[in-house]
């Protein structure tokens, strides 16, 4: 089921397709995921059906889901609850967190993510001789798996490039790896704003000698705020792309060189955008449900909530709000020459 | 059921044809041309005037220094990285805990990540033969130790042989909530650590209690009644809760902890034996008498307690090893391995890790590796299963002592009350004005050793026993050198 020759070819073909073309098999996809859905209990006041796909108004009739779904959701992680015959991995959003919620992955989940590494190093520009540090949170989000799924792409595309893993959760042993990574820098460092800050304070503390002076970029997953985006750019002085992910899902969203936003893939998923006018009314009126828009449809420079749908095998998620606030930068007009939608984080 | 793992071929071979099996793995290699690059054997091949690029068998091996964990921390030290590791080669990091201060970070090349992940597939299956659904609740140690990477490539194989296995991955920190997870999904093989499965054992026993007993309060329900004077007369049992099949453990030794994981969870424990230097997993099989060392992967030789001795007690002895399958049963010594790993291949690597031979005939399973069992450290680790740490690191910490008098000697025995480990540190004092505040100031500066500290907050150690005693009672080894790390009888 990992990728193949081919299908790694396919995905990386997927990076450029035509609009329509995309759309068509985003479409299809829709629509597995919708019958997935249909017999979720997530689902059951959704009533979804295969043939909501015929979209769009039906479609966007359907209610939106919220991270408080999920949670009343993941109290009850029995069979029934989660589409598909089985659950290959379960991985939780950070043990910080109050209440950390378990999330499942199907096979063709995990074979997906592996597949979505290969592009995270085509698109990010990893190259040979890089040495990319993963930083993981504490706890079994998608970041735990990510390096061993890097190092299998960069084996597939016989790219000469080495992973550290390290994972940020035992501070007792991350000031040993301290003169490691002064020795070995790393050139690409993949990490969330909080541990990437938290590496570099437990580093400047303990050393003078200059540290990750040969980053090329960092591909920065996970902001919460502008502030730390801010706070990441003045500590490490280099590069930075971002990346768009769940808290403890799988990453869905990634910059290209040109920086004209993060590309939501549509193989992967469909987005809408809650504009805020609408996200306006909802607040000043009890019981209002907001319309969103497909994103690719929307004004360039709408700026809203930002909706997904992804095509996800086991717990598919339909119209989830993802509380991430974003700006619509375009579709067709990214030098890099991929037209998946590109939102900017505001 | 889809395919089976189980590779005859390879496991149950004729020892001698092992042996071909290893040799032409170590050709295929060219470790040596490969280590020749490495400034971790530059010097120490010079001095020993090895002149050889190539090897065509292992005997030419035996010319070879050996080199320890010393010499990489002191490479570490000396050479830049792209001195002593291949580069080129090298994929994927992982880093030991540093039981001794500085943890040493070990390159792995894409052939050994093969490695380890066939010696994973042939563990994983070896028991049930067939491939089949299972869940599995496995906690590891976080990246960048080892254990995270197994796991992870454990879940990558399978997905890419399209096998459904369902994994709940946790950390130590998230036990609770990976139980009931755990509780929910039926899982039915445990990985762990044995002491940490004797924790999880110990917390779902007092959850059970409790649980049983909040229901029946609230509920007055009978069934809860009935079901808390059961448990009033016997106790709970994870068993209980939990239907598991089987558990693999690794990390530390089993043996003291075999019969309550039997009683306990009610299965048969399966132990595990890899090192971060090496990865590859080898295990025990239905048998349990002895853990099968995979040959065709690595070359692994002995060196015979009677050579240690010799070289503890004449100056610049250099003592000889053998091969470990031409070992007699019974024979006890260091594991030494060569591997072939093209990031940083290990010549003759001295493990400290001392192992008996349990055999090397043929297992009545039918798989042919020598088997062994292990038994404890060489070095200078205090070594309590997961949690380990330096002579140094305690040291260090009694030298803080200082206010109520200071420690003039020390010892530590390691005895187990159960199966958990309980120290008892003997301190013989100098200048003590008061014997209670002066223990007190004891367990204080052990607070300062951060992994026993946790050892002891998360109950996977119980806390030291301090004794102070007027002489400390001197304990040598055979060859006159004063052990003060002394593994009790019932250890």
């Amino acid at each position: 089921m990992l990728p193949t020759g081919n299908e790694y070819a396919q995905s990386q073909a997927n990076e450029f397709l035509a609009l329509n073309q995309l759309l068509l098999l985003a479409e299809q996809k829709l629509a597995n995921t919708l019958r997935r859905g249909a017999s979720l209990p997530l689902y059951k006041k959704a009533n979804l059906k295969q043939n909501d796909r015929l979209i769009l108004d039906g479609f966007k009739r359907k209610p939106f889901l919220t991270r408080r779904d999920l949670i009343d959701n993941s109290g009850d992680p029995s069979r029934r609850n989660y589409a598909g015959r089985h659950v290959q991995l379960w991985g939780s959003t950070e043990i910080s967190k109050a209440t950390p919620c378990w999330f499942p992955r199907g096979l063709n989940d995990v074979s997906n993510y592996l597949e979505f590494a290969s592009r995270l190093v085509s698109v990010s520009g990893i190259k040979p001789r890089d040495t990319i540090l993963v930083l993981s949170q504490p706890g079994h989000g998608s970041s735990n798996m990510l390096p061993y799924a890097l190092a299998e792409a960069l084996q597939n595309n016989c790219i000469a490039a080495q992973i550290i893993p390290a994972n940020m959760g035992l501070e007792v042993h991350v000031r040993k790896w301290v003169d490691f990574l002064i020795e070995n820098q790393p050139t690409v460092m993949i990490a969330e704003p909080r541990t990437a800050l938290e590496l570099a304070g437990i580093m400047a503390g303990m050393t003078n000698k200059p540290i990750m002076l040969d980053l090329r970029f960092i591909l920065l997953y996970g902001i919460s705020t502008a502030v730390q985006l801010a706070a990441v750019r003045q500590t490490y002085s280099t590069d930075i792309k971002l990346a768009l992910g769940l808290d403890g899902m799988d990453i869905f969203g990634l910059e290209c060189d040109h920086h004209q936003g993060i590309h939501l893939w549509l193989d992967t998923g469909v987005y809408e955008i809650i504009p805020d006018s609408e996200a306006a009314k909802e607040s000043a009126k009890a019981g209002y449900t907001p319309t969103a828009f497909w994103l690719w449809e929307a004004d360039k420079g709408t700026q809203g909530e930002l909706v997904i749908t992804n095509f996800n095998e086991v717990m598919p998620l339909v119209r989830y709000r993802t509380g991430y606030r974003v700006e619509y930068a375009g579709s067709g007009d990214c030098p890099c020459g991929r037209v998946h939608p590109r939102v900017k984080l505001l | 059921v889809t395919r089976s793992f189980f590779n005859r071929a390879v496991e149950c071979l004729p020892l001698a044809e092992i042996i071909g099996l290893q040799r032409q793995n170590l050709v295929k290699a060219d470790i040596i041309r490969h280590a020749c690059d490495s400034a971790l054997y530059k010097e120490c091949w010079q001095q020993a005037g090895i002149g050889l690029k190539a090897i065509s068998n292992r005997t030419e091996l035996t010319q070879f220094p050996y080199i320890n964990s010393a010499s990489i921390r002191q490479a570490y030290a000396r050479y830049s990285i792209a001195e002593i590791v291949n580069m080129e080669n090298t994929r994927l990091w992982a880093s030991t805990s540093g039981s001794t201060g500085e943890a040493k970070w070990i390159p792995y090349s894409d052939s050994d990540l093969e490695i380890f992940e066939q010696a994973l597939m042939r563990d994983l299956y070896q028991q049930r033969g067939k491939v089949q659904a299972h869940c599995v609740l496995s906690f590891t140690s976080p990246a960048p130790f080892v254990g995270d990477m197994l796991t992870n490539l454990a879940m990558i194989a399978h997905t890419r042989l399209n096998l459904h296995q369902e994994m709940i991955s946790v950390g130590l920190s998230e036990v609770e909530s990976a139980v009931n997870l755990a509780r929910q999904r039926r899982v039915d093989v445990l990985i762990a650590f044995p002491s940490v499965a004797m924790k999880l054992a110990d917390e779902i026993r007092l959850h059970l209690k409790h649980e049983v007993e909040r229901q029946w309060r609230e509920t007055k329900n009978p069934k809860w009644y009935l079901a808390s004077l059961y448990f009033k007369i016997k106790k709970p049992l994870v068993r209980d809760v939990f239907n598991l099949r089987y558990g693999l453990f690794s990390g530390e030794s089993i043996h003291p902890y075999r019969k309550a994981l039997r009683r306990d969870y009610g299965f048969e424990p399966y132990e595990t034996y890899a090192l971060t230097e090496f990865p590859c997993l080898n295990m025990d099989c239905e048998q349990h008498d002895g853990i099968h060392i995979w040959s065709d992967c690595c070359v692994p030789e002995l060196i015979p307690q009677y050579e240690l001795e010799k070289e503890e007690s004449i100056p610049g002895y250099i003592p000889k090893a053998i091969f470990l399958d031409e070992a007699a049963a019974s024979t006890l010594g260091e594991y030494v391995i060569t591997t072939f790993s093209r990031a940083l291949p290990l010549v003759r690597y001295r493990t400290s890790d001392v192992m008996q031979i349990v055999s090397t005939e043929r297992c009545p399973c039918g798989r042919t590796h020598p088997r062994i069992r292990v038994l404890h450290r060489l070095d200078d680790i205090i070594n309590m299963g997961l949690i380990r740490f330096s002579v140094q690191e305690l040291e260090n910490a009694m030298a803080h002592v200082d206010r109520h008098g200071v420690v003039h000697q020390w010892q530590i025995i390691l005895e187990r009350r159960g199966y958990k480990p309980s120290p008892r540190l003997i301190i013989e004092a100098a200048d003590m004005t008061n014997a209670d505040a002066m223990v007190e100031e004891v367990k204080e500066c052990l607070g300062r050793i951060e992994i026993l500290q946790k050892g002891i907050d998360t109950g996977l150690v119980l806390p030291p026993d301090i004794v102070l005693s007027p002489e400390i009672e001197i304990v040598t080894t055979a060859t006159g050198k004063l052990r003060r790390v002394i593994y009790a009888a019932n250890w």
